[in-house]
């Protein structure tokens, strides 16, 4: 009942906004309808926000969360591709992904109230590599890896998360990092190409005598 | 049905290159699953049973190889997989067979000089831009490779990263820039 008071109060406020937040619901309770008839791989749990276009493809599996919304981000919306049957993608609740691709041949585990902007995630080395054809012969390097990312994570743009990273609670991503295999503890912060040390922020703060 | 699409997408731009392009030559069992853009005046040269295809999970989907003057020349050898690749080239770029190159940019010049006047680059020649990739070798999304690299052969580079300094054969670099983070 508050949400749709709250919904009101943003109509009185600024009719615009909530004209677009209405025209999204709109557009995302049709896709949950389209994949719950045509697409049973692919479930989408119902308050679904959807400013920008979203693409699922490929023959794997994908589970979203409740109330997660798509925003546009470098004009693209999100997109994912699963490469392999065995493939499984799944987005927590309240996430707000703009302009993600996500390409998955093994297993990809995202949190909860994930913030991401246009990012790459990505859990295998090539993603058009003969290994993601079932009939092909399987090169001899780059297995894929499984990829997890904690709750309250932020993703920077233009950011590039590959294979065998791990990503711990209320970490920070920051903008243009590739992060290769790296595991990123709880509360730190990854930068550079490729990220090699995260740095904890609780000592970021300290350092810059800031009291959280 | 796609493959029966792609082969025939494939002899039609090899008839029109026939026609048209003289500066163009393209080996036999050419197969186009996406656009193939080719411009400039430069020669092109491509080597047998190519393929040239869009990444999936992009928005631009489609091989663009530019050749930027009359003396330019790209060079690619057989069975290569372009999949939303970039070329453009200035001087000489020369790719080996086998090769497999993802949604990356290659490119031997800088375009532009850094003087205020951002006229014509100087200090380039043929001999410190031409860009050489070695045969096998596999490129991964969103990389660039700059002016004046060479690529040693079966050479893996890591997605994201940003190619300026020459990488041996047999290995896998990563990073901006690239370096060599094992040997495989």
């Amino acid at each position: 009942m508050s949400n749709v008071s709250k919904v009101i109060r943003l109509f009185g406020s600024n009719p615009a906004g909530a004209a677009g937040l209405l025209k999204a619901l709109l557009r995302g309770t049709f896709t949950v309808f389209y994949f719950r008839l045509f697409n049973r791989r692919v479930r989408i749990v119902f308050p679904f926000f959807m400013y920008e276009t979203f693409r699922v493809s490929g023959p794997g599996k994908v589970f979203i969360g409740g109330s997660c919304s798509i925003y546009p981000n470098m004009f693209d919306g999100v997109s994912i591709v699963t490469l392999d049957p065995n493939a499984e993608v799944h987005i927590g609740m309240n996430c707000s992904l703009g302009g993600v691709t996500i390409r998955c041949q093994e297993r990809i585990e995202i949190g909860d109230r994930i913030m991401a902007g246009h990012s790459l995630i990505q859990d295998c080395m090539l993603a058009e590599c003969p290994a993601a054809r079932p009939n092909d012969v399987v090169p001899r390097e780059m297995p894929s890896r499984a990829i997890r990312i904690g709750r309250n994570v932020w993703v920077g743009a233009q950011s590039c998360i590959l294979r065998g990273t791990k990503i711990g609670d209320d970490s920070v991503v920051s903008l243009g990092t590739v992060c290769y295999g790296a595991g990123i503890e709880e509360y730190q912060l990854a930068s550079g190409n490729p990220s090699l040390r995260p740095v904890p922020i609780t000592r970021l703060m300290r350092m810059q005598d800031i009291r959280g | 049905m796609k493959d029966f699409v792609a082969v025939i997408r494939g002899k039609i731009f090899l008839f029109k290159c026939r026609l048209f392009g003289k500066n163009i030559r393209i080996g036999k069992g050419l197969r186009l699953y996406k656009r193939l853009d080719v411009r400039g005046e430069g020669t092109l040269n491509i080597g047998d049973n190519c393929k040239i295809c869009g990444i999936t999970g992009d928005r631009k989907q489609f091989v663009t190889l530019y050749t930027l003057h009359r003396d330019a020349r790209i060079q690619i050898g057989n069975n290569a997989g372009l999949f939303a690749a970039r070329l453009s080239s200035r001087y000489s770029i020369t790719v080996g067979h086998d090769v497999h190159i993802e949604a990356s940019g290659i490119m031997d010049t800088d375009f532009h000089s850094i003087e205020r006047s951002r006229g014509e680059p100087i200090n380039e020649s043929l001999e410190s831009c031409a860009v050489t990739i070695g045969d096998g070798v596999k490129i991964g999304a969103r990389c660039l490779v700059t002016k004046g690299v060479k690529i040693g052969e079966c050479a893996v580079i890591g997605p994201g990263s940003v190619v300026t300094r020459s990488i041996p054969s047999s290995c896998f670099a990563l990073g901006n820039p690239a370096r060599v983070m094992n040997k495989k």
